[in-house]
């Protein structure tokens, strides 16, 4: 027959068991004590004045303990001490009892465990351990070099990691971040930009439509609008500037915040999905993210503009920047900048420029605002090392689980 | 303001010609340079082409001539004064609604090499696609002027009279051009719903039909030395800039430009090739391009950028030359001295603008949502927010639902805007049963509601959701996840038993927040499993972001 300790067992040949734990006590206190005052001090106190009772060590006195005698040992101890050490045989049969009936032990049969005696196993078992049947059987040898079994771990995207590091870089930079309605407002689109009614990249082509009229709630912008529109483009069509639509450019969350600004200077970006009918391949998709800023402060002139864009170039990773002349609609000058970035050469990575009056006097601002927009799918593909734009919104499980 | 996922259209020049009417032989390299400084980009040089992408405000750049006038400008060599004869012919205008405006123009003495009627016929069509809206608000007719006899006139005609279209043997009336020639099909709808539609008659009869055909008498051939020009159109300005660039064209290329003169109710002369000028100061330029130059310089930068310049004591007025029909403000005059001075001449300087950088709340959330779902192993993924009514409803076993749809598609899988982001998920799952499981992966994005209290009538929600596809996969588990993301804001949710077709039924609750539904738990209902091809349990959560 075999023993072996319960959790109870091992703790108390770890802690000591309760009665010799109150006999230290007593002896401390020299050889007697009030209950209230070492009750707390002793795990199981009740257990341990029992046993201590039992064995004659103690006696009662109302609400005192009095130390009779000093045992030389604890056989119960040394006999959880053997057990442990899988000497049970050499413990006396009473004792046995004794801890099977104080729950310090518990029987275990080996008998299911013997057809392993002598053979190779795989794998260790909590049993195996407890019962020190472990030491009766051997362990088959691996192969170290067999490869594991996947394990996938959690993983941001990739692509969503290339965005924070550019909002977490745009933050350092003192940019606050804004949102706007992906389902947007002609008007906030196009017209606020002062892109003309008839404007190419205004058409079906260009722009997903969506049934329905806008609210306009800055009846004041509105009507500036109108005018600009009108004074510059001969006309305006109303009608198309309430429609509603998917949001082509982030520059229209520009547009509001400008509206909204109420107190100068402010730095701004976007990052945010946005919609443009296109052919879809491995270069266009139908949506994707910009990201777009703004700078908007007395003084501010073209040298500072390029000095934004070659601040936020860094974010490419690229050493040098150059500039050219670029146009749209609502800038001017305009401009692109290139990146040159080591393996690949010069890459285009963003277009910015100074918004024309036309632009910021109807939204009520009458100070220069810097404006760019940066190549934020561009700057993942080349981070991720990727040629094709659908990876950035990939359903392939196998290659995010690969990067 | 980023065009990368948009392609641009190009336009191809002959390099060899181009050279030709610069007058000044180049490398590749340096003729690429020179371009792109002056702001088309170049797309691409070869050994024969040069293809530029289009810069939609330089009209002129559409022709090869005005890309050449610019660049010699640019080089300091010699431009020739753009000069327009006095009118000798008239034409007699009378209104037809449909398509109001029109401009003309005469050009004698002309050299109709091939290269210059490629480059023409380039021209035109580059103008009608683009500046001209297809035809609509701009379309351009060149035709033979010996061929026309007599007096011409512009007047609207009833769709059963007839001539001889470009390309055709026989006569044809109107409404059988509208319906037989590939102009018509394309065109015909500009003009259509009108009673009278546009056409230019002579003599003999029409010979031009705007903005669909012209007619094959007086078609332009290599023995053509003078040219009548019509410009037709809806917007009377662009139909004048367009014989700008059109008379540009023709005088670069040595030839006589005549003026025409209109007569209906009111008299007019055309082309309205006309100089505007525009008063600068230095501190102008000191303001707003921060670089400190005397009037002299300006003057010389200007000079480059092809404007006539004069000064005064303290403004320096611009002439803007009549081809340039982009030029609207100062700004734009701006524009082109910083062009002139030269973009990398400029020093770049950051300037002090003190602000605070801060996140949006809703990203910051989101971020703490994503640590958590990675910590408990999940993938994130990103799919798009266009989706269709099969994958949003009927695949997920219900009745049609209310989203807002595009009115325009390009493709039937993106018809509309998600309302949640499980079908999404399970799209994904579906596409990747050939992977090891377990999978577990999440999204974190932005459903778009109806919503008409709203000025777009509709409102963002950023929500997440996750999808577990295992063996194991259990309700229990879930529930787990959504009470730590709820633990993580502090926030103490609550679930109620739901009744959902698309979960199996007992197995799926609302999760609530201070008494608002926020979102769902739940094991997916097999038949949805089904329709998806998913052979694997799959247990889900998805929850706004918004009341965290």
């Amino acid at each position: 027959m075999h023993y072996v300790l319960t959790d109870e067992g091992e703790k108390y040949l770890e802690d000591g068991l309760p009665e010799k734990n109150l006999i230290m006590v007593l002896e401390r206190r020299g050889g007697k004590a009030q209950i209230s005052e070492i009750e707390s001090e002793i795990d199981n106190f009740n257990i341990a004045l029992l046993w201590a009772k039992k064995k004659g060590w103690v006696e009662l006195k109302f609400n005192e303990i009095v130390l009779l005698k000093k045992p030389e040992v604890f056989p119960e101890e040394e006999a959880l001490k053997k057990i442990k050490e899988r000497r049970s045989e050499e413990v006396d049969n009473n004792l046995i009892e004794t801890l099977l009936q104080r729950k310090l032990i518990e029987k275990v049969s080996f008998e299911h465990l013997e057809k392993l005696r002598g053979k190779e196993i795989i794998s260790l078992t909590p049993e195996l351990i407890k019962t020190g049947f472990w030491r009766e059987v051997c362990f088959k040898k691996y192969d170290v070099n067999v490869p594991p079994a996947e394990i996938y771990r959690g993983k941001i995207h990739p692509y969503v990691k290339v965005i924070k590091e550019v909002r977490e870089f745009l933050i350092g930079l003192g940019f606050k971040e804004a949102k706007g309605p992906l389902v947007e407002i002609n008007f906030w689109n196009c017209d606020a930009l002062f892109m003309p009614s008839d404007h190419i990249a205004r058409e079906i082509h260009d722009i997903f439509f969506i049934e329905g009229e806008g609210k306009i709630t800055r009846k004041d912008v509105w009507e500036n609008v109108k005018k600009i529109h009108r004074e510059n483009w001969g006309y305006w069509d109303e009608v198309l500037a309430k429609k509603i639509i998917l949001r082509s450019q982030n520059t229209a969350i520009s547009a509001r915040e400008l509206a909204n600004a109420k107190k100068f200077p402010i730095k701004i970006f976007a990052i945010d999905r946005v919609f443009r009918p296109d052919v879809i391949d491995a270069k266009h998709f139908i949506e994707f993210e910009q990201c777009e800023g703004i700078v908007a402060d007395e003084n501010l002139n073209f040298k500072h503009l390029l000095g934004y864009l070659k601040e936020i170039a860094r974010v490419f990773g690229g050493k040098e920047v150059k500039f050219k002349p670029s146009y749209f609609p609502f800038t001017e000058p305009s401009v692109e900048m290139y990146v040159k970035i080591e393996k690949f050469g010069w890459v285009e990575a963003g277009g910015a420029g100074i918004f024309r009056e036309e632009v910021t006097k109807p939204l009520g601002v009458n100070l220069p605002v810097l404006a760019w927009g940066l190549g934020l799918g561009r700057l993942a593909m080349l981070k991720l090392n990727v040629d094709d734009i659908r990876y950035l919104y990939s359903d392939n499980l196998s290659w995010l689980r690969s990067v | 303001m980023v065009e990368e996922c948009v392609k641009m259209p190009t336009i191809t020049f002959d390099k060899k010609e181009l050279l030709t009417l610069v007058g000044k032989k180049m490398k590749d390299e340096e003729l690429e340079n020179l371009i792109n400084s002056l702001k088309p980009n170049v797309e691409k040089i070869t050994e024969n082409e040069v293809v530029i992408e289009f810069t939609s405000d330089r009209v002129d750049y559409f022709s090869i001539e005005g890309l050449a006038r610019s660049i010699r400008s640019y080089l300091g060599l010699k431009n020739q004064e753009l000069k327009i004869q006095k009118p000798k012919i008239v034409v007699t205008y009378e209104s037809v609604p449909v398509r109001p405006y029109i401009a003309c123009a005469v050009v004698r003495n002309l050299e109709l090499t091939d290269s210059l009627i490629k480059s023409l016929m380039n021209l035109q069509e580059v103008i009608h696609e683009n500046y001209g809206r297809k035809r609509k608000k701009v379309a351009i007719g060149l035709h033979d002027l010996e061929k026309i006899k007599g007096q011409i006139k512009y007047t609207g005609a009833s769709r059963e009279e007839k001539f001889v279209p470009l390309g055709e043997r026989e006569e044809m009336s109107l409404i059988e051009v509208l319906a037989k020639t590939e102009k018509g099909k394309k065109y015909g709808h500009i003009i259509s719903s009108a009673n009278k539609w546009p056409v230019f008659v002579d003599e003999i009869g029409i010979f031009s039909f705007p903005p669909i055909l012209n007619s094959d008498r007086t078609k332009v051939t290599e023995e053509t030395k003078n040219i009548f020009i019509d410009i037709t159109g809806t917007d009377k300005n662009a139909v004048n800039n367009v014989l700008n660039i059109f008379s540009l064209v023709f005088l670069e290329r040595g030839a006589t430009v005549e003026a025409v003169k209109i007569k209906g109710e009111r008299e007019e002369i055309t082309p309205k090739f006309l100089e505007r000028a525009i008063e600068i100061t230095k501190d102008d330029v000191k303001k707003f391009l921060g670089i400190d130059l005397d009037e002299e310089s300006i003057k010389k930068l200007l000079e480059k950028m092809d404007y006539k310049v004069s000064l005064t004591k303290q403004k320096i007025i611009a002439i803007i030359k009549p081809y340039r029909v982009d030029v609207i403000s100062k700004f734009d005059v701006l524009e082109d001295i910083a062009i002139a001075f030269g973009y990398e001449n400029f020093e770049p300087e950051l300037p002090n603008v003190f602000t605070q950088g801060e996140v949006h709340k809703i990203e910051k959330i989101s971020d703490e949502v994503r640590e958590v779902l990675v910590g408990y192993g999940f993938q994130e993924v990103v799919r798009p927010i266009l989706t269709n009514q099969k994958l949003q409803f009927e695949k997920m076993n219900l009745k049609n639902g209310e989203t807002i749809k595009i009115l325009n598609p390009v493709s039937e899988l993106y018809t509309e805007l998600r309302v949640w982001l499980l079908p999404g998920l399970l799209d994904f799952l579906a596409k990747n049963t050939r992977e090891s499981y377990p999978q577990k992966v999440f999204e974190i994005g932005d459903v778009v509601l109806k919503d008409e209290t709203k000025e777009t009538n509709s409102i963002n929600i950023r929500k997440v959701a996750g999808v577990v596809a295992d063996n194991t996969s259990f309700f229990s588990g879930v529930k787990r996840i959504v009470l730590e993301i709820s633990k993580i804001f502090k926030k103490e949710v609550s679930f109620e038993e739901m009744s959902h077709p698309s979960f199996i039924e007992g197995r799926a609750a609302k999760v609530v927040l201070n008494g608002k539904e926020i979102g769902f738990i739940g094991e997916i209902n097999p038949l949805v499993l089904e329709n998806f091809k998913i052979y694997m349990p799959v247990s889900t959560f998805e929850l706004s972001l918004e009341d965290f």
